[in-house]
């Protein structure tokens, strides 16, 4: 009893030494009432609302990031592919050339070859025609030498009856009506 | 050269020949003398043209013949008989020798040449050299 | 050597001994390549006549008491009263395909030193051309592989086509750029293996050239490997003029042998007038009346008979042909001289070569305007047809405009479109010589140009363009050249291979 006697003491004593004035309590509590509803009403929605939009900000910056990453996978890709489309297209490009220079080369030897062939024929030609050539020219000396010597023993070693026979032949021969 | 000349030509050529058609030499001097008193215009070119005519008649008239040698001449009674069988027209034939054909002959008469002599021969072989 | 003692022995065996009858004369003067002979009662016109020492003369005056021959070759060994006789034959040369690749002279005896011609045949240098019944329309197509000929004066085979212009324009070089051309499909044909495939072969007749000319002219056959189909008939400017005045006939029958063989031949006369002035030289020493210039009366008819052997014959005469190329040198640009108008009237249309485009530096120099041919568009195959229908007409609006133009200042955008196109036409149109182009190539070039793919190119380097253009085309567009090739035509799907090779090669162009 004495306890609970000296906290009610002790109370009395703490009311009493802070000076507790009941009226000034509850006025302080209306007034704490009316500036915590002021702040309520005109600061805290306002912060409310900013740090909402921040947060959907962040998200936003976070689904974002995830879409450049795939487009940049993608780009990635795409350049490979390019990439791969080129060395190709490059390889192609080399064989095509390759193909070409190969025939080329083999079109040049070709006409080399024929030409050479050509060379070799033309000589051959060349060489039968300077034979075909010297051959005419020694059957038309020959026969003209036989002719000459003909004539001349004809004209030397023909006896008269000889003459005559021949002439007498070739004129019963003479047709007038040819 | 006109009409009328040609046929005044025609008729002095039928004045230059006797009755065998034969040129003889009196007659065309008679021609040659009237055309010269005459004095008709144009008397050279008609004189040229009388000429070149009588100059083809006598050469459609004679025959030319050649041999190789003496020794063949008498071959010319043979080719005498043959002219006279191809044609009716009489030929008046000269013959002399030309060495070069060695044998064979070589028969003119007018534009027209028949041969055949050792020489043509031999001239055909060399040509078939070639 | 004992071949040659057989041939004796041969030819003694076949002697024939028969008497011979030969019509004899006697050469009364001689005179300028022309004797006048006494006697030859029998001649026949333009008969053979033997003089001494082997020397040929033909009759050509028959007179009444004399016969006038001209003389072909050496006349210097002859004298008056030389015997002469006639042989019974006209003069005739040989012909047939042994005269390929070589070079004779105006009565076919070879000048090139490689022995004998072989042939067996023979045809009369005069002949009567082909009449109404065998001849057929022209419409089979001879490229000369010059763009600006074949796409605004097309030639066909069995046509007449006048190369006329002054000295110098270049009217031999559009000759033998034809027959290389020729030659070029002619070996491309006959690799292709095609049975319906026809070679044309060609005769290119000299007449009064300078030996160095003609000797240039051989050489450049025989570079571009063409003398295999050619023959050339040769009779210089030192050649006397009867054989000068007997090339061309002696040409013609060489052709005609192909002709008549249904084979297809080209003929060039290299030239015409030079003919004519020996033509003139003969009448004149032959005492034949002569009219304007001095020629004689029949100077027409010495040309019209040569020309009108050239001919198309029809499927019953061997389908063969003989096209003619003549060549006629003018004054000063003048077509409207004796033998210029002759030719003109006798021929089936000209290519007419102009100085002024000549020195401006338009290679080929034709002249669009006075240039054509009578047979047209008959003469091209359909593919290239429908790609240069139009470009005759296009060029000649731009000549006329671009006359215009020069005093105007602004100009709509038709006219400047009109312009444009037409510079671009005219550059594209220059083609070095020896260097024709294959039908396929020009047909693409053509397709390109009138597709605006040009348009983008500046004027300075259409030319440029172009060849590299032709070179794309000769090596990687050689599907769509082998597809025109082929069919002739253009069709859609050529179309298309040729918009993306022309596109490809645009790419690379720079």
């Amino acid at each position: 009893m004495i306890t609970l006697a000296s906290i009610g003491e002790t109370a009395q004593e703490i009311v009493e030494t802070f000076g507790v004035d009941w009226p000034m309590l509850i006025a302080q509590a209306v007034n704490f009432l009316i500036v915590a509803f002021v702040i309520w009403k005109f600061a805290f929605k306002r912060i409310l609302s900013t740090i909402k939009e921040r947060e959907k900000e962040i998200s936003d910056s976070l689904r974002n990031a995830d879409r450049i990453k795939i487009e940049l996978e993608e780009t990635e890709k795409q350049q490979k592919q390019t990439l791969e489309d080129a060395s190709v297209a490059a390889r192609k490009t080399i064989t095509s050339a390759q193909e070409q220079a190969k025939a080329l080369i083999e079109a040049q030897k070709e006409e080399a070859r024929k030409q050479a062939e050509e060379f070799i024929a033309k000589a051959k030609d060349s060489m039968e025609q300077e034979r075909q050539r010297i051959l005419s020219e020694a059957r038309e000396e020959i026969s003209s030498l036989v002719v000459l010597t003909a004539s001349k023993v004809l004209s030397k070693n023909l006896t008269e009856e000889e003459r005559l026979r021949f002439s007498s032949q070739a004129t019963e021969e003479l047709n007038l009506h040819s | 050269m006109s009409f009328k000349h040609r046929t005044l030509v025609r008729e002095l050529i039928k004045n230059s020949t006797g009755e065998r058609g034969v040129v003889e030499r009196e007659l065309v001097e008679e021609v040659l003398a009237s055309l010269r008193e005459a004095k008709v215009p144009r008397h050279g070119e008609i004189l040229r043209l009388y000429l070149v005519e009588i100059r083809k008649h006598i050469r459609s008239q004679s025959i030319e013949v050649e041999f190789g040698s003496e020794s063949e001449h008498p071959l010319v009674s043979l080719l005498e008989e043959k002219f006279k069988a191809f044609s009716a027209q009489s030929f008046e034939f000269h013959s002399s020798t030309n060495e070069d054909l060695i044998a064979g002959y070589r028969i003119r008469i007018m534009d027209d040449v028949y041969e055949d002599s050792i020489q043509t021969r031999l001239s055909r072989l060399s040509q078939s050299f070639k | 050597m004992s071949s040659i003692t057989d041939l004796i022995r041969k030819e003694i065996e076949n002697l024939s001994t028969d008497a011979t009858r030969t019509n004899v004369g006697t050469i009364t003067t001689l005179a300028d390549g022309v004797a006048r002979v006494d006697g030859l009662s029998k001649v026949m016109y333009n008969e053979m006549i033997e003089f001494p020492d082997q020397v040929l003369g033909i009759a050509l005056n028959l007179e009444e008491d004399s016969v006038g021959c001209v003389l072909l070759g050496d006349v210097s060994s002859l004298k008056e009263g030389d015997e002469v006789r006639t042989t019974g034959k006209l003069l005739s040369v040989p012909v047939g395909k042994g005269l390929l690749g070589r070079v004779v002279d105006a009565i076919g005896r070879p000048m090139d030193g490689k022995g004998s011609v072989d042939s067996s045949v023979h045809y009369p240098v005069e002949r009567i051309a082909p009449g109404i019944i065998p001849r057929k329309s022209v419409d089979q197509p001879l490229q000369t592989g010059i763009m600006a000929v074949d796409s605004m004066v097309p030639i066909g085979r069995g046509q007449r086509e006048l190369i006329i212009g002054d000295r110098s324009t270049g009217k031999t070089t559009i000759a033998i750029d034809t027959i290389i051309n020729q030659a070029k499909i002619n070996k491309q044909g006959e690799q292709g293996g095609n049975p319906d495939f026809r070679p044309v072969y060609c005769i290119y007749v000299a007449v009064g050239q300078k030996n160095a000319n003609v000797a240039r002219t051989i050489k450049t056959l025989e570079e571009s490997g063409a003398m295999e189909y050619v023959t050339i008939v040769s009779a210089p400017a030192a050649d006397n003029p009867a054989n000068q005045y007997l090339a061309p006939y002696a040409g013609c029958a060489m052709g005609e042998w192909y002709m008549e063989n249904g084979m297809d031949a080209l003929i060039v006369y290299d030239d015409l007038s030079k003919h004519a002035v020996a033509y003139r030289q003969i009448s004149l020493i032959l005492k034949r009346p002569s009219g304007r210039e001095a020629y004689p009366g029949d100077v027409f008819y010495l040309h019209s008979r040569l020309l009108e052997r050239s001919a198309r014959l029809n499927e019953h005469s061997g389908n063969g042909s003989l096209t003619a190329l003549p060549i006629i040198e003018t004054q000063m640009g003048d077509v409207s001289g004796y033998i210029p108008t002759n030719v003109i009237s006798i021929t089936d249309g000209q290519i007419f070569l102009e100085t002024d485009l000549f020195n401006k530096g338009i290679r080929p120099a034709v002249s669009v305007g006075l240039s054509v041919s009578r047979v047209g568009s008959a003469a091209q195959i359909k593919a290239y047809k429908k790609v240069a229908g139009k470009v005759k007409l296009e060029l000649a609006q731009f000549r006329e405009l671009a006359a215009f133009s020069q005093f105007e200042s602004d100009l709509d955008a038709t006219t400047k479109a009109s312009l444009d196109r037409g510079a671009r036409i005219v550059e594209l149109f220059k083609q070095t010589a020896s260097n024709p182009m294959t039908v396929e190539v020009q047909t693409a070039l053509m397709w390109a140009m009138q597709n605006d793919f040009f348009d983008s190119i500046s004027v300075d380097d259409v030319n440029r363009a172009a060849q590299s253009l032709r070179e794309y085309m000769e090596t990687q567009g050689k599907e769509a050249c082998a597809l025109i090739y082929q069919s002739g035509k253009l069709e859609d799907d050529t179309e298309q291979k040729l918009r993306s090779s022309i596109e490809d090669w645009k790419r690379t162009f720079s």
